[in-house]
């Protein structure tokens, strides 16, 4: 068990955040807890940023494409069960006769299930381990994924028959018979989630406080040097980025649980950047800075185009240069301000 | 072959382009010995070691490693073989400790489940004493991005030597160092070279001579002479482009 892991401050302070998120739904009217929940969807996509950008270093702009994944499949699901034993509606208007065969086996909630968890991997590994073997880094990798991302989104857009288009896959509301768009059934869901969001976020942090991070510190500082210390890098960027997917892939399902919709905008390239926003946000270092900055984000979200309908863009952009430029390491650093810090090094990073 | 030399180099030849950086070059390194690179800048010396440690493809020419022809592998493959590399600017690990530097570079760990899995403690007792070999074992909570240069030279160094290479490339070791790091230089190389092979490319003729091992002069690409520094220091095609008489 790696010594890290077992520093005292961050459990503290991973006990404050969840008995924080876990009082949320008992002293806030019922309306609000799908949104928390929304809000906290992308904890799980933050949390792989973290792991794959904060540590590994690698730029990904298509965490969206596994947001994705992860929330089409279930919507899949979710409407099957809502429209059978007809056609999805959308299928209809579009005069589609037949369910395409790619959306037979979402049928299967284990299927599904498993598609959240096992194709993000499936997909993710193979290609950036080729893309990671042939160098591409840096700048260059972070433009490929942009284009899959944009690329991604004209597809479904494309496909109206088969993906509902533009207007996304909607109206669903149960999951075996239980209606999860209920109020009682979405604080269930919502104690839920945290649970898994909590194990996720040590899981995490178990993994970059192991040597395995240190190992990820290395190749995003120096790559070379580590190749030449025998790792083969490629494999673990690919590896580590696959885990990243992953997460973002649970979070997409999250996600769609919690608003009953998902749409192409959710998972394109907007949204991708938005994704590193709430990891830069939180400190890209952070496990809890993650789990946090993307619950504060939605939340300002919310309460600020409340407040302002027409101007709130400008002090949530205004915010994020804010913190970009007087907190490099992200909200993480206002905690370090107060802890007692190890010896670093002269330069700033 | 002849005698089952640890570095075989046949014929060797690396381009850029139309520019010819190392021109059929034959060199063999015997187990333990101590082989000096010397030559000109620009004479090939450092890409002479990125050709033998895969940072470079040869474009012609085998190269042999411990009876394995490795010029077809990837960088990590050679390391595994048994092949240590230190780079011309130390390359260290700035946000890590010294002794997590070390400790990510032994090789037993080297597989993705150890690293995650195993006890971060369990390669304590060889990281130390690596770090009493190369004058590291007070700095071993510093942050490697605090040392000076000639400390970094140092962990690199040490970096190499957990991984109990046959061979060390050294691209300039002593650069940066005062007269004192570079003595202590000189001890820890051949004290390393009871056990293993090493490669030393440097400028510095004092520090070359004091290590008083076989000496390999380059000149554009290709060898000019070889043999102990006396000889090649009298040696007059030596004397012409190197040593500017």
């Amino acid at each position: 068990m790696p010594k890290d892991f077992f520093r005292k401050s961050w459990w503290v302070n991973f006990a404050i955040i969840f008995c924080f998120l876990l009082l949320l739904p008992v002293i806030s009217p019922s309306f609000r807890v799908p949104l928390y929940g929304k809000y906290l969807s992308f904890a799980f996509v933050a949390l792989g940023i973290v792991l794959s950008w904060g540590y590994c270093g690698i730029l990904s702009l298509g965490q969206g494409i596994f947001f994705g994944i992860g929330a089409y499949s279930l919507a899949m699901f979710l409407k099957l069960e809502a429209s059978s034993p007809e056609l999805p509606d959308f299928m209809v208007w579009s005069s589609v006769e037949q369910l395409p065969l790619a959306w037979e086996p979402f049928h299967s909630l284990a299927f599904t299930l498993i598609c959240i968890l096992v194709l993000p991997v499936l997909l993710a590994f193979p290609f950036t381990y080729m893309i990671f073997k042939k160098r591409v880094s840096g700048v260059y990798f972070s433009i490929l994924t942009l284009a899959l991302s944009l690329t991604l989104t004209v597809l479904i857009i494309g496909s109206q028959g088969g993906t509902g288009g533009a207007n996304g896959i909607t109206d669903f509301s149960t999951l075996k018979g239980w209606d999860v768009a209920s109020d009682e059934a979405r604080i269930r869901m919502y104690f839920l989630m945290l649970g898994l969001l909590a194990v996720c976020a040590v899981i995490v942090q178990y993994l970059v406080s192991s040597r395995y991070g240190k190992v990820l510190i290395a190749i995003r500082d120096r790559e070379d040097r580590v190749r030449f210390s025998g790792y083969d890098t490629a494999w673990i960027k690919a590896a580590t980025l696959s885990v990243s997917c992953v997460l973002a892939s649970i979070g997409g399902a999250m996600f769609v649980l919690f608003t009953g919709l998902i749409t192409p905008q959710l998972v394109g390239a907007v949204a991708s950047v938005e994704m590193i926003v709430y990891a830069a946000f939180g400190g890209r270092t952070s496990v809890l800075g993650a789990v946090f900055a993307a619950f504060a984000v939605g939340w300002l979200k919310s309460a600020l185009s409340e407040e302002f309908p027409q101007g709130w863009l400008f002090f949530l952009g205004g915010l994020f240069l804010l913190v970009t430029a007087v907190l490099p390491q992200g909200l993480a650093g206002l905690t370090g301000l107060f802890e007692r810090k190890p010896a670093k090094g002269s330069d700033a990073k | 072959m002849s005698k089952q030399a640890l570095l075989e180099i046949n014929d060797l030849l690396v381009a850029f382009g139309g520019f010819v950086a190392i021109d059929h070059v034959s060199l063999s390194v015997l187990h333990g010995e101590i082989r000096c690179i010397i030559g000109p800048n620009g004479a090939g010396k450092t890409t002479l070691l990125d050709a033998i440690c895969g940072k470079t493809q040869a474009s012609q020419g085998s190269i042999f490693f411990a009876g394995i022809r490795i010029d077809n592998e990837s960088e990590f493959k050679r390391t595994r073989l048994g092949m240590g590399r230190k780079f011309q600017t130390p390359s260290v690990y700035d946000d890590l400790t010294v002794y997590q530097n070390i400790q990510i570079s032994v090789p037993k760990g080297q597989s993705m489940l150890s690293a995650i899995f195993n006890r971060d403690d369990q390669f304590d007792e060889e990281i130390q004493s690596v770090a009493v070999t190369s004058n590291l074992e007070h700095l071993l909570t510093t942050q490697a991005g605090t040392l000076s240069h000639g400390q970094k030279q140092w962990l690199e160094i040490a970096m190499l030597l957990v991984q109990h290479p046959k061979l060390l490339l050294l691209d300039e070791p002593v650069a940066g160092m005062s007269l004192k790091e570079r003595d202590q230089t000189v001890d820890l190389i051949k004290r390393i070279s009871a056990t293993q092979a090493i490669v030393v490319i440097e400028h510095d003729m004092d520090f070359v001579k004091k290590l008083s091992g076989n000496v390999t002069v380059l000149h554009q690409g290709a060898i000019l002479c070889e043999g102990s520094i006396e000889q090649v220091q009298i040696d007059p095609r030596v004397r012409e482009v190197y040593l500017g008489d």
